[in-house]
């Protein structure tokens, strides 16, 4: 069977899977389907000593996004002290994957998603025309299947886990109860984008989750740096928030509905509504998948912030790859119902990231950037696997083990660098002999990292697609241990001030905090490969047996064999030579700065300041003078003339005049 | 009808040779309590124009008519010379102040003759007798600006009195009713239009109608604030009243004045505006808002019908009141800026700022309702032009307004010792004084419904289509 | 006339008007007040309130050296009691019907076919509690005013009074007077209190407002004559229906007297000034309320009654609003003045607004209603914020006044929180605002939604760099010492972010068990009274044949 065939028609095979069991229920029968999924789990209740998980529903559920909402009030509003807000976010996050769990207990055996919506606005604003706009509303609705409590475990471990960190190791680290306040802003968002099932409420919470990342990565005052650092996180990720937003506008303004459940069915059944809406509204979806999944060429807003928090930036590149791919899961239908150009769009960008990003990794010799830009390419490879309905649910696994290995590998790589006092990667060394917790956080984390995009490849249909797997997994491993032999391996050499026998491996609990995320991202990867896991997530697609294109594993290997060739035997010329390359690039961005300094920036400048300050004075100070100057010169030809002759002058001028044109109208 | 409804006209007259008697009679020391008895005396006849004039009807064989445009004009005549009469009475202890009143008086007597007038001869005449009064008001404080105004104002009379003679020849009847009806439509020559426009032209040099304004600005300008609140206000009234009776009997010959007339009040309002928006002094601004009212009141009559005319009449009520008033209390010591008022005299500040904001026509004052009502009948009238360049004037005379508010609430003021109690700059007045006219400004507009009920009626009686 | 309502309300009023002959049959006056609520003068108190105690402030004797507040004190408890009658008022709204409540009908002008006739109905209601919070706002961002204080809170309470006048008003010429009137206290305000360029600012705002206020008497003089009424009752006009051309002429007028007011571009000219030189009391009444009359016009003269010509200016108006939008992104992201970049970032409430006229939806309309309230708020709190910041920390550049969080932190907060405002982020009042406007725009004029959230883009590009600079970046060695906000500022920039997290958290009014409490709900008021008017745009279904299956082929998305 043809590549673009497969992909088509697993695409439907993927939204039957998904939403089969939405289409067919209508909301009546989703209450149906939660009352079931209680009777079953009561029967179970019976088995497990009479406790009903799924009595806790109507309050476990809420209470995912109310714990969050709840400590982040309790911490504003009273909380002072360092200790104290740490404990209460820790207690709140806690009590957040508490709940989740009690959710996936009760919902473990039944497919079909708990749903549940509370109103928000809902208003009649016409009473004629056309029936799908006679009314509006937007529900805080809550849609839970297996694969949103999957990705909700997975963020709320990342979650805690940089709150573990940086307990400790960001423990002189300004504004501690206002960084917290942020991080549960944060998972507030986080949550509330994994589980709403209402268009208008998921970019709610998307662009709740954009603010918290800005807050969180601005988090430093007081210098240009962070101030910079703040303004790229707000304004340029915004881009794609705002294409989300216009997308669901347009999705709105043509099907009328903005509920995930009632638009997937009427999607290629409304009339007047063509493929090119359909394409448009997905392509702007993606555009935001994209942006904030942070692959390239949108890699900027966290590569240019890596001087933020290390918890801050752990946050952003583990949860919101997540988020994005929860976001693209979701949308796979309306992809799939856009035809042929939205998933050849989709496809081609996430494949050319996959290989960029890591291209990209391998220049420069900055440790967070490098660790940054090496796993965007493993995300960009899991999300092209989710494109493809056979490795949905392989690479829905692959992404979370990805984000949370990548936030993990984060905290270690800022943890021995901060040991030992550099984030210049010719400079690091000897972690083995120093640090080896952190040493084996990283090598778990590459690992992991490494190997995230595999099962989809394994899976992918046959056809060119391999250019993208093949490249990017050896890229993706290569660029990515390329960081952990710097660290790692090698000889940490003296430095002025610097004392390399000082250099002692991190406190347990902040090695601890990078070990859950790698122990989350290992788990979800190997998961990935059992056809257990696969049938639980249910998001279609098929398990990967090992026996199958086990060749794959090449790809890999022979991106880590290299990085040991070249990175662990030859690491200084190796180093030196991304050192290099990192000017070249440098070299370039400034150049495009320039450019769009003077092409964009400047004109821009120019025409403000030829409006504001030449255009809009000119002319009303013309038209004041004019007024002035009318009335000068009235007063001076009245002051200027004597009274009588004038007077009678204009009289008889004027009688004449008016009497000849009245006359004249007479006759 | 019976006789008595000529009481008003005899208090006035009479309150008149009285003044000037007892100006003359009476030792100096005595004459103060003078502007109090004038005062009085413009009260009762306002009273007793509003209890007998009500009653409807004609005196002398029809020479004589009392109707609701009458009552109007009469009433609107007389509260303007209370207010005048009040806002100077601190002042009438000068001569220059004082001596004038009798004239003052004259000029409203002249308006009552003319308001009741059914003939052309008693228009001319009540013009006429108004205009030498006035003009009499203003030569008392300046004799070289008022032997200026004398030959400007004969000059309007006699274009006045030709204009008449040739339509008395024209129709052979000094009537209003014969000239309604010896004119027809086909009876429109080119002698008849000039003759005409001549009368009317004689008429707008009293109106102060621009181009013809150097009779109310220049002249007003140039002499004492109680001249000027004659000729800017009392005369403006008369003339008003002349107008609008006289171009009640000239519907026919609309085709030869409606356009003169309506090009002539767009050029009051922009020139006013303009002009006012430009001026130095705020007497100069407060002048120049007169000629931009008196163009609103033109463009009201312009529109030849009764509506048209109501809402002129209403116009020119709310003009009477603050042209009456506003050079007086615009007027300061040489030397002193404006803003000294806002402490020395507030009450007299606020007053000022409301009469100035009343004749740029900005809301809610007298001067607003009325140019709004004008606004309406020229968009009924198919007078958009016209409406268009009212309300570009109306925008210059809002903005010279709020210059004046500046100069007396925003400007800092020299640090001046108060004046001790009792002793008073000649320019200062009584707060009371100061407040009247402002406060009947303020009534102008909360009984603007029995007002405009009123001017309608008396546009009906000008037997308008 | 005021008076004579009250007269009448006393029954005195009845035998004054009918002593006077009037030749027109005046209109039989409806049930004084006949609403929900006991007393049935409501509309009056809040017009004519603060015209009255403005009128005692202008009088009250000079009080002693140690009571410099007393006029303040006048102004703020006559706000806070025109704020609680509001409330008192919205609290009592009837949700489920789309009528004028609180009606006022008493013949003022009959000759004129002028009636004192006021009433409310959703769109009002939700204007007049934005009125009453942006007064009491307006009055404790003025607590520091000392020079001139009597005259400055007469105007401050004058212009109160023109901007409800305008809300409350049912006949067009009561709208006229009371649009005209806010100009005059505004433009003194602007003169005697701003800053060096006072005197270019009042002209400016004098010459924009007074030019708006030519077109809308100019437009409803048209409407008036076209319809052949005898009167200027709204609900008279607004069943009128003149030829094509007429018709547009009085939506270009009303368009024009609107976008004066709001300011859109062109029209924009008096806003920078005024906002970047102004006191913040000045600029929160202003930019919070008295501009936002612009919109109302928009919405309830353009859009209301001249259904074909809205039709017809609706691409003008998407494209202005367009224009403004980018226009203001790209202005802020140029400016270097804390207070006149904020000036920009205000513009773009207003332009989202017109972007949601121009969409003409009933969904859009909507939007644009509550974006009246939500936007006000938000531009009272981006321009206020910024003026006080500049006020406490001495210094207006974004170099000089640079690296305040640490040191300010609550303003900088509040300066935040308005940027966000402006940008529409969620849980703030015009987030759902902002989303039903697009969401309902976006079928009519796709290419002015597009364009105006290109220009929301540009906008956060700014709000990041003036963060950046003035909040996060690095301090100033050389700069002023800042203060942060006192109790006062405090207060009043809390109110406006206040109402902008209620509505925002619940715009359907708080429940409890399905039971709503307290607030109705600002988009239920709102409703009612778009409901009616966004009928008539409601959009036909489409008769196109369905969309093709989808292809069964398509080739590999992969590279």
């Amino acid at each position: 069977m043809d590549a673009g065939e497969g992909c088509a028609l697993s695409l439907l095979t993927a939204v039957t899977a998904m939403h089969g069991p939405a289409i067919a229920l209508a909301a009546s029968a989703a209450s149906a389907a939660s009352s079931a999924a209680s009777a079953a789990s009561s029967a179970a209740a019976g088995r497990r000593g009479g406790f009903d998980p799924g009595s806790t529903l109507p309050w476990a559920v809420p209470l995912i996004l109310a714990a969050p909402l709840v400590g982040y009030v309790l911490i504003l509003g009273s909380v002072r002290s360092r200790r104290g807000a740490a404990n209460v976010a820790m207690a709140t996050m806690v009590v957040m994957l508490l709940a989740t769990l009690l959710v996936g207990w009760a919902r473990v055996h039944q497919s079909a998603p708990y749903k549940s919506s509370y109103q928000w606005i809902n208003i009649l604003v016409a009473s004629t025309g056309d029936q799908r706009f006679q009314g509006f509303g937007i529900d805080l609705g809550f849609r839970i299947d297996h694969l949103s409590l999957a990705a909700l475990v997975t963020v709320m471990a990342i979650v805690i886990a940089s709150l573990a960190w940086h307990r400790v190791a960001g423990r002189g680290e300004q504004g501690p109860v206002r960084y917290h306040v942020n991080t549960l802003l944060f998972a507030l968002g986080a949550g509330g984008v994994l589980v709403s099932s209402d268009l208008g409420e998921l970019v709610a919470f998307w662009l709740l989750t954009g603010l918290g990342t800005y807050l969180l990565l601005g988090h430093r005052w007081g210098t240009e740096g962070a101030g910079r650092r703040g303004q790229v996180a707000l304004a340029f990720p915004f881009v794609g928030d705002v294409a989300l937003l216009c997308g669901v506008a347009l999705l709105y303004s043509r099907f009328g509905t903005l509920t995930l459940d009632s638009l997937f069915p009427v999607l290629t059944t409304t009339l007047g509504v063509g493929l090119k809406s359909i394409t448009a509204a997905a392509v702007l979806i993606f555009v935001a998948v994209a942006v904030r999944a942070c692959i390239w060429p949108f890699t900027a807003w966290q590569t240019a912030t890596v001087d933020a928090p290390s918890a801050s930036v752990a946050l952003a590149a583990g949860v919101w790859p997540v988020l994005a791919g929860s976001l693209l899961l979701r949308m796979l239908p309306l992809i799939g119902a856009a035809g042929v150009q939205a998933p050849r769009i989709a496809g081609y960008a996430v494949g050319v990231a996959a290989v960029a990003g890591p291209l990209l990794g391998l220049t420069g010799v900055e440790l967070r950037r490098s660790i940054l830009l090496a796993s965007s390419g493993a995300v960009a490879l899991t999300l092209l696997g989710v494109l493809y309905p056979s490795s949905v649910t392989v690479a829905f696994s692959g992404l979370l083990a990805v984000a949370a290995a990548r936030a993990g590998m984060v905290l270690a790589g800022t943890s021995a660098a901060g040991a030992m006092r550099t984030v210049d990667m010719r400079a690091t060394g000897g972690g083995w002999q120093r640090m080896p917790a952190s040493s084996a956080a990283l090598l778990v984390s590459a690992a992991v990292i490494a190997l995230g995009g595999l099962g989809a490849a394994m899976l992918r249909p046959s056809g060119p697609a391999w250019i993208a797997f093949g490249a990017g997994l050896a890229l993706v491993a290569l660029s990515v241990f390329r960081p952990y032999f710097a660290v790692a391996h090698g000889v940490l050499r003296r430095r002025r001030a610097f004392e390399p026998e000082r250099v002692r491996d991190v406190p347990s609990s902040v090695a601890l905090a990078a070990f859950i995320c790698q122990a989350v991202g290992a788990v979800a990867l190997v998961a990935g490969f059992l056809t257990g896991w696969v049938g639980f997530l249910g998001a279609g697609g098929h398990s990967v047996s090992m026996g199958t294109n086990v060749l794959w594993l090449i790809a890999p290997l022979a991106g880590m064999a290299v990085a040991a060739a070249a990175f662990g035997v030859r690491k200084d010329r190796s180093l030196e030579m991304g050192a290099t390359l990192g000017d070249l690039t440098g070299a370039l961005w400034e150049q495009a700065a320039r450019l769009y300094q003077r092409l964009i920036a400047r004109p821009g400048q120019q025409v403000v300041r030829g409006v504001e300050d030449v255009a809009v004075p000119t002319a009303e100070a013309g038209v004041g003078r004019a007024f002035s100057a009318a009335g000068g010169i009235a007063g001076s030809a009245e002051r200027g003339l004597p009274w009588v002759p004038t007077v009678l002058a204009l009289a008889v001028v004027l009688a004449a005049a008016f009497a000849l044109v009245g006359e004249g109208l007479a006759r | 009808m019976r006789a008595t409804a000529l009481v008003p006209e005899v208090v006035v007259l009479g309150a008149a040779l009285a003044l000037l008697l007892a100006g003359r009679k009476l030792p100096a020391r005595d004459r103060n309590w003078l502007a109090g008895a004038a005062l009085v005396a413009a009260a009762a006849a306002l009273a007793l124009e509003l209890w007998l004039g009500a009653a409807v009807g004609t005196l002398f064989d029809g020479g004589w008519q009392q109707d609701r445009f009458a009552l109007f004009a009469k009433a609107a005549l007389l509260l303007a010379l209370i207010v005048l009469i009040a806002t100077t009475m601190s002042s009438t202890t000068e001569p220059e102040a004082r001596d004038p009143l009798p004239a003052v008086f004259v000029v409203v007597f002249g308006g009552m003759v003319a308001a009741s007038a059914t003939s052309l001869l008693g228009l001319w005449a009540g013009l006429e007798v108004a205009a030498l009064a006035a003009v009499a008001v203003s030569g008392l404080s300046s004799r070289e600006a008022g032997v200026r105004l004398l030959v400007l104002s004969a000059v309007g009379g006699a274009l006045f009195a030709v204009g008449l003679a040739v339509l008395f020849a024209t129709t052979g009847d000094a009537s209003l009713a014969a000239l309604r009806t010896a004119l027809g439509p086909t009876s429109v020559n080119l002698a008849l239009a000039l003759a005409v426009l001549l009368t009317l032209t004689g008429i707008a040099i009293r109106l102060g109608l621009a181009p013809f304004q150097w009779l109310s600005v220049e002249g007003g300008l140039s002499v004492s604030a109680i001249g000027a609140g004659t000729l800017g206000g009392l005369l403006v009234g008369v003339a008003a009243i002349v107008a609008a009776k006289l171009l009640g009997g000239l519907g026919t010959v609309i085709v030869a004045w409606a356009p003169w007339l309506a090009v002539l009040s767009a050029t009051a309002m922009l020139l006013g505006g303009l002009r006012a928006a430009t001026a130095a002094s705020p007497r100069a601004v407060a002048a120049w808002l007169v000629v931009a009212q008196v163009g609103w009141v033109a463009a009201g009559l312009a529109a030849h019908d009764r509506r048209g005319s109501a809402a002129a009449l209403l116009v020119l009520g709310a003009l009477l009141l603050a042209a009456s008033a506003a050079p007086a209390l615009a007027r300061v010591d040489v030397g002193t800026p404006l803003a000294t008022l806002r402490r020395a005299q507030p009450l007299r500040a606020l007053g000022l700022a409301l009469l100035m904001l009343s004749l740029a026509g900005a809301p809610p004052l007298a001067g607003f309702i009325g140019q709004f009502a004008v606004a309406a009948e020229l968009v009924r009238s198919n007078l958009t032009w016209l409406l268009t360049v009212g309300l570009l004037g109306s925008l210059l005379s809002v903005v010279a307004a709020v210059r004046v508010i500046r100069l007396l609430y925003l400007e800092s003021v020299p640090d001046q010792p108060r004046p001790a109690r009792g002793v008073r700059s000649p320019a200062q007045t009584w707060s009371a004084e100061a407040l009247t006219p402002a406060v009947l400004v303020l009534l102008y507009s909360l009984l603007a419904n029995p007002i405009s009920g009123l001017a309608l009626q008396g546009a009906a009686a000008l037997k308008l289509p | 006339m005021s008076l004579l309502a009250v007269l009448h309300v006393f029954g005195v009023g009845g035998p004054l008007m009918e002593a006077v002959p009037t030749p027109s049959a005046s209109p039989a006056p409806v049930n004084f007040g006949a609403n929900v609520i006991g007393f049935s003068f409501l509309l009056s108190l809040v017009v004519w309130g603060p015209a009255l105690m403005a009128l005692v402030t202008a009088v009250v004797p000079e009080p002693r050296p140690g009571q410099r507040r007393t006029f303040l004190g006048i102004a703020f408890w006559t706000n806070a009691a025109v704020l609680s009658l509001v409330i008192i008022g919205y609290s009592q709204f009837q949700a489920f019907t789309s009528g004028l409540q609180f009606e006022e009908k008493l013949p003022w002008l009959p000759s004129l076919g002028i009636n004192y006739h006021l009433g409310v109905d959703g769109m009002g209601m939700v204007l007049l509690l934005l009125s009453g919070l942006i007064g009491l706002g307006a009055t404790l961002a003025s607590w520091d005013i000392r020079e001139r204080s009597r005259t400055f809170f007469v105007m401050l309470l004058l212009t109160q009074t023109a901007v409800n006048g305008v809300v409350a008003s049912r006949d067009l010429f009561m709208v006229v007077l009371f649009w005209a009137a806010a100009t005059v206290p505004v433009a003194v305000l602007v003169a005697g209190w701003a800053g060096p360029r006072r005197s270019a600012a009042s002209g400016r705002l004098l010459a924009y407002w007074g030019l708006g206020t030519a077109a809308l008497m100019a437009g409803v003089l048209v409407l008036y004559a076209a319809a052949g009424s005898s009167d200027f009752d709204l609900d008279r006009l607004g069943k009128a229906a003149p030829s094509g051309r007429v018709q547009l002429l009085i939506a270009i007028l009303f368009a024009v007297a609107a976008l004066t007011r709001l300011p859109l571009v062109p029209f924009h000219g008096w806003a920078r000034d005024v906002l970047a030189e102004a006191p913040a009391g000045v600029v929160v009444l202003v930019v919070g309320s008295a501009s936002r009359l612009g919109g109302y016009v928009l919405v309830r003269l353009m859009a209301g009654i001249e259904h074909d010509a809205a039709h017809t200016l609706a691409p003008f108006l998407g494209a202005l609003a367009a224009l403004t939008v980018l226009y203001a992104g790209l202005a802020a992201l140029s400016a270097t003045d804390v207070r006149r970049l904020a000036a920009y970032l205000a513009l773009i409430p207003g332009g989202v607004t017109v972007l949601g006229v121009a969409g003409l939806t009933p969904l859009s309309l909507v939007g644009t209603v509550m974006l009246l309230f939500a936007g006000g708020l938000a531009a009272a709190l981006i321009a206020g914020s910024a003026a006080t910041l500049a006020d406490r920390a001495q210094a207006r550049s974004v170099g000089l006044a640079a690296g305040l969080a640490g040191r300010i932190p609550k303003l900088s907060w509040l300066l935040l929180l308005g940027c966000l405002a402006v940008l529409g982020m969620p849980f703030l009042a015009t987030f759902a605002s902002g989303l039903m406007v697009f969401m309902g725009s976006f079928r009519t004029q796709p290419g002015a939604s597009v364009a105006v959230a290109v220009g929301i883009v540009l906008a956060a590009a700014a709000i990041a760099r003036l963060m950046q600079r003035v909040a996060f970046g690095a301090p100033n060695p050389d700069a002023p010492t800042p203060a942060d906000a006192s109790l006062a500022d405090s207060w009043y920039l809390g109110i406006l972010a206040g109402a902008l997290l209620w509505v925002g958290l619940v715009p359907s009014g708080p429940k409890l068990f399905g039971v709503p409490l307290l607030d109705p709900g600002v988009v239920n008021i709102v409703n009612t009274s778009t409901a009616d008017l966004a009928s008539s745009y409601a959009p036909t279904p489409v008769p196109t044949p369905a969309l093709s299956p989808l292809p069964t082929t398509s080739p590999s998305p992969s590279p």
